[in-house]
This record gives C-alpha cells, sequence and structure tokens, in this order.
C-alpha cells in the first residue's frame, strides 16, 4: 500500500518534475540559445529562392547536421566511457554499405534501408566492442585503427561488380529527397531526435555510469558495475547514431566507396569536430561540426586547395588542446553568457 | 551468526614470488576483524583474491556458502561484498554524489535503494559519513581525510555484508583518524561484518576484538590483539631489533 502511494506519488514528481525542468530550462541562457538557433534554422531555408542558395549553401547545413550526430557519436564511446575509438569510420561506412547495398541490389525503399543499416551498424558496434572488453587506452585505439584499415582494404580490393563494386563503390543511390529543403529539414529532425536522445543519455544513469568507466575502471567495477556490459551499450549506442550519420551521408552523396565513406580522413573528422566542441559534452559536437563544416565554406569559396584547408584544421586542433583543452563550447558559452547579462541588464 | 567468509588453503603466486601461502581462516557474520602483518605480508593480496581482482592459483574462497573464489569483481559485490583501496581511487570527474551514486546502480545497490531511489539513497549515504554538503563537488577538490570517508561511502553504495577496508588510517591527521573510526564502528553497530588490514597498529588493535596476522603470505596468528600482539612469532615479524611494541 506504501509503496504503491510512493510510487504514484513519484510518477507525479516527475511529471511535474519535468514540466519544472522545460520551463527553467527555456528561461535559462543554455536553452535560450538552443531556441534561438532552431528557430534561425527552422526559417533558413526560406530566406532566399536564389538557386545557388538553395542548391549550394543550405547543404551545407546538412552536412553539419550529419557529422553533428556523427562527432556526437564518436563522443559516447570516447567522450563519455573513455574508450579510445580511432576506427569510427567501420560504423559509418559500413552502415552506408548496407544501405545502399540494400537498396541497389534488393530495391529496398530508402526508409527500411537506413533502418535496416542503422541496426547493422549498432551490430557492428556489438563485435567491434568485443576487443575493447580487454584492450585498453592507446592498444584500444591501434586495434580499431587498424580494423578499420582492414574493412577499408577488404572492400576496396573486393570484386568489381555487385554487391560491392570494389574500389568504385556502389553508386546511382537515391537522393534522401529531390528537393534540397526537404533533405534539409529530414536531417535537421534527426538531429533533433538523436541529440535529444544522446544528451539525455548523458545526463541519465547509465551516463553516470559510463563517465564511472572512464574515470576509474577498476572503481567501478569495485563498485558492483558490470563494466564489459556498459562498455559494449557504449560501443552499441556509438555504431548506432554513427550508422544513422553513415547512411545519410551516402544517400545525399549518392554512392558509398571505400574511398570516401571509410577512410581514416572520416574518423579522424569525427574526432577534430567533437574535440574542437569539447570532448565528453556531446553537445559540443554541435559547435564543432558547425565549425567545421563552415570554415571549409569559407576556405574553399577563398580557393584554397583541400590539402591546406586540412592543414589548416590540423592547426586549429592543435591550437585548441594547446589554449582550451575543454574545447571551443564551453569558453564560447561563457563570453555569450556574460553578453546575454549584459543586455538583459543582469 | 554462522560462517560468512571462509578461506581454505589459499595460495596466490606471482611468478617464483608467493604473496599468498596456503592461507586458511573464518569470519562469522557481525564480526570485526584486523588483518595484521608488516608491509609486503600480503595483506592486501589477499583482499584482491576476494574481492576478485586477482585470480588464486590454488585453494577456495566461499561467502555465504557459495564459492566466489575467481568470480569477477562485480558479481562479487553484487553478492555483499564490498571493499575500498589502500589508495584512493574516485571518479574524479564525477560529484561526490554521482561517485556514491555508482554502486547504487549496480544490482545490490539498485535493490537495496528500491524505495526511495538511488540519488536519494546515495545522499543518505553521504549524509551519514558527514559529505553531503560536499555532494556537488569533485572529489579533486576534497582533503584526503574526506576522500577516506569518501571510499567508505562508495563502498556502501552496494549494502555490502562484508565490508573489506585496506588500510583505511593511512595518510590520515589524528583527527581524521577518529572520524572514520567513529564512521567504522557506526557501520558495524548497523550489522556489517567488518574486515579491515591495518600497519599503524595502536589504532587497529584498540579497534578490533580480534585479528588474525601473517607474515611473508603465511598465516602466523589468529586471536583477541592481546594475545596476538604478545605473540612470539608475531613479534619477530614486526621487530626482530628488540623495540618493544604496544
Amino acid at each position: 500500500m506504501e509503496v504503491k502511494m510512493i510510487s504514484k506519488k513519484s510518477i507525479k514528481n516527475k511529471v511535474s518534475g519535468t514540466q519544472n525542468y522545460l520551463t527553467t530550462w527555456i528561461k535559462s541562457f543554455s536553452g535560450s540559445l538552443t531556441i534561438f538557433c532552431l528557430i534561425i534554422l527552422s526559417f533558413l531555408p526560406f530566406f532566399s529562392q536564389d538557386r545557388a542558395y538553395v542548391s549550394y549553401f543550405i547543404p551545407q547545413f546538412t552536412f553539419f547536421f550529419i557529422y553533428a550526430i556523427f562527432a556526437a557519436s564518436w563522443d559516447i564511446a570516447t567522450g563519455l566511457a573513455g574508450q579510445a575509438n580511432f576506427g569510427q569510420s567501420i560504423f559509418f561506412g559500413l552502415a552506408g554499405y548496407i544501405g545502399g547495398a540494400l537498396i541497389i541490389e534488393m530495391g529496398v525503399p530508402s526508409w527500411i534501408a537506413i533502418i535496416i543499416a542503422v541496426i547493422g551498424a549498432t551490430f557492428i558496434g556489438f563485435l567491434v566492442g568485443i576487443p575493447a572488453l580487454k584492450i585498453k587506452g592507446p592498444y584500444l585505439m591501434l586495434v580499431t585503427l587498424v580494423l578499420s584499415f582492414i574493412i577499408l582494404r577488404v572492400l576496396a580490393t573486393s570484386h568489381s561488380g555487385p554487391p560491392l563494386y570494389g574500389y568504385e563503390g556502389i553508386s546511382g543511390l537515391p537522393k534522401l529527397n529531390p528537393n534540397p529543403i526537404i533533405e534539409y529539414f529530414i536531417l535537421f529532425i534527426s538531429l533533433i531526435v538523436c541529440f535529444i536522445i544522446m544528451m539525455s543519455i548523458s545526463k541519465s544513469k547509465l551516463g553516470t555510469i559510463l563517465r564511472s568507466i572512464r574515470d576509474d575502471e577498476i572503481g567501478s567495477e569495485a563498485s558492483g558495475i558490470n563494466t564489459m556490459k556498459y562498455k559494449l551499450i557504449a560501443f552499441m549506442l556509438c555504431a548506432l547514431f554513427s550508422g544513422l550519420a553513415g547512411i545519410y551521408f551516402g544517400l545525399h552523396y549518392q554512392t558509398v566507396n571505400p574511398a570516401g565513406n571509410l577512410s581514416m580522413t572520416i574518423s579522424f573528422l569525427a574526432i577534430i569536430m567533437a574535440a574542437l566542441g569539447g570532448i565528453g559534452t556531446i553537445r559540443g559536437s554541435l559547435v564543432g561540426a558547425f565549425f567545421y563544416v563552415f570554415l571549409e565554406f569559407v576556405l574553399v569559396e577563398i580557393g584554397l586547395d583541400m590539402d591546406v584547408v586540412h592543414i589548416v584544421f590540423s592547426i586549429i586542433l592543435l591550437l585548441v588542446i594547446r589554449f582550451a583543452s575543454r574545447g571551443l563550447l564551453a569558453p564560447l558559452l561563457d563570453r555569450l553568457r556574460d553578453l546575454w547579462d549584459v543586455l538583459l541588464g543582469r | 551468526m554462522g560462517v560468512l567468509l571462509e578461506v581454505k588453503n589459499l595460495t596466490k603466486k606471482f611468478g617464483g614470488l608467493t604473496a599468498v601461502n596456503d592461507f586458511s581462516f573464518e569470519i562469522n557474520r557481525g564480526e570485526f576483524i584486523g588483518l595484521i602483518g608488516p608491509n609486503g605480508a600480503g595483506k592486501t593480496t589477499i583482499f584482491n583474491l576476494i574481492s576478485g581482482m586477482e585470480k588464486p592459483t590454488s585453494g577456495s574462497i566461499h561467502f555465504d556458502g557459495i564459492d566466489i573464489s575467481g568470480k569477477l569483481p562485480f558479481r562479487i559485490v553484487n553478492l555483499g561484498i564490498a571493499r575500498t583501496f589502500q589508495l584512493v581511487r574516485s571518479f574524479k570527474f564525477l560529484s561526490l554524489l554521482d561517485n556514491v551514486q555508482v554502486s547504487c546502480l549496480s544490482k545490490r545497490g539498485k535493490a537495496a535503494s528500491k524505495t526511495i531511489g538511488t540519488e536519494a539513497y546515495a545522499s543518505s549515504i553521504l549524509r551519514s559519513v558527514g559529505l553531503i554538503d560536499k555532494a556537488s563537488v569533485p572529489p579533486i577538490v576534497l582533503p584526503h581525510g574526506d576522500l577516506r570517508k569518501l571510499q567508505i561511502a562508495k563502498a556502501i553504495g552496494s549494502n555490502p555484508e562484508l565490508l573489506l577496508l585496506d588500510e583505511p588510517f593511512s595518510g590520515l591527521s589524528y583527527e581524521e583518524q577518529v572520524g572514520i573510526t567513529d564512521l567504522i564502528k557506526k557501520l558495524h553497530s548497523e550489522g556489517v561484518t567488518i574486515f579491515m588490514t591495518g600497519h599503524v597498529l595502536r589504532e587497529l588493535m584498540a579497534l578490533v576484538p580480534r585479528v588474525i596476522a601473517m607474515h611473508q603470505g603465511k598465516f602466523i596468528a589468529d586471536g583477541p590483539p592481546s594475545e596476538v600482539a604478545n605473540n612470539k612469532i608475531v613479534l619477530e615479524a614486526y621487530l626482530g631489533k628488540g623495540e618493544g611494541f604496544a
């Protein structure tokens, strides 16, 4: 009887707690900032009817959405759970391959292919997580890196016919939607959903357990936590979101190939973006991905070569690690918050 | 009462070194026992073997009738044995509340905190060790005495029946030792069986009604502190230079 009362009460508390949380969040600085960005992003595609704007500028945001999901997924296994993973391209690329092969070879509708690709990526995450049960730190980094090389070589040297098409990769994939504005909104909504899920994981008790493994694995085990299980969960979650980003990426480019979807550059892209934003923060990946996509856009527009752009990013990453190891997000938020307080006269 | 922990012919070898040699003892439910021995006697290895951090070379450990030798550490915690470490360990980027909450989120901790939830349970533990007003800070800002308290708080989050305390007094001032002593006494009075090591003998001997002494991995004595302290072999193991003890 008493237990029942308590549970009813706690549910009520939880509901009103969520409402309270939402209202205070919206009024808070980061809440207002988020709402502001969401509004801007919702109206952005309608600012101009210009062809170049719609078919060239808007797709940059599509990239930003994909990369933000991708970088944040890396942050789950590495930033939260502390499992050094340099093979993020495995999930990203293989999900693209699974989805692409299903669409081209079996004529599966895109949406079903996306779902199967994500499930497949999650399973691959489980398999990659198994070595992580015994291997730690730099060694795990090497294992995941080498694993991604092996998969890249296997796919690149595979038979040049169906289903994998060797080095050329799978091409002729349908766009998510032929209209760039609709594609923009599909990815925008995916981004919002993914971030709500990832942020709630990070704030949940699961997030606490993952962080405890990162900070002190033996201590976590000594606290009665099945660290093996949670490391696998971290890898599977990481692969799930990474796979979603990967299949979206393939469908956006309408092709999946070893060099573009499985190379080491792809893995480093995730790491650079997450590190720029702040490792272990999840939402930092948003800032990192935005920064990356638009700085690249500007640099390429100026007329710099792609290799030069990569050198610029490497230097920026070094500077960030040296002078702002928390990433760009935290200091950026602090500055903006000060400005906000001044503007509101607080 | 009844036997809670039964260690039989336990042996652990690291290469050519025998850290624990054919060691046997029993602990009854509700006891308060000390494990003493000079540095390097094998006290920590015994704890590592009981808590599953090391696998025994031979011999067996039974807890509450269940064979736990060679089981994974987290399974042993969930059976009801929690431990602290000689060197303090904490989740350095988590708040104190979350530090304690991790063990409340173990299977056994969850069962114990079912009615009030893990967060409230973790706060009640922090309150009982006197760290509640620091619940939201990370452990890196704590003084050493508070870190020692946090170790115990983390261990009792999983609601243990048997608590292994490895050198809970090491590096503490006298005042801090008193605080920890009171805490351990309180836990024992709440029904937790306590098994602790220490090489600062005066505090340990004053606290426990029974001690087990070991030297170079071997069992040498078992009994009330006054008896063990005057045991010839124990004196030889510790002193050897004629300096009086206790």
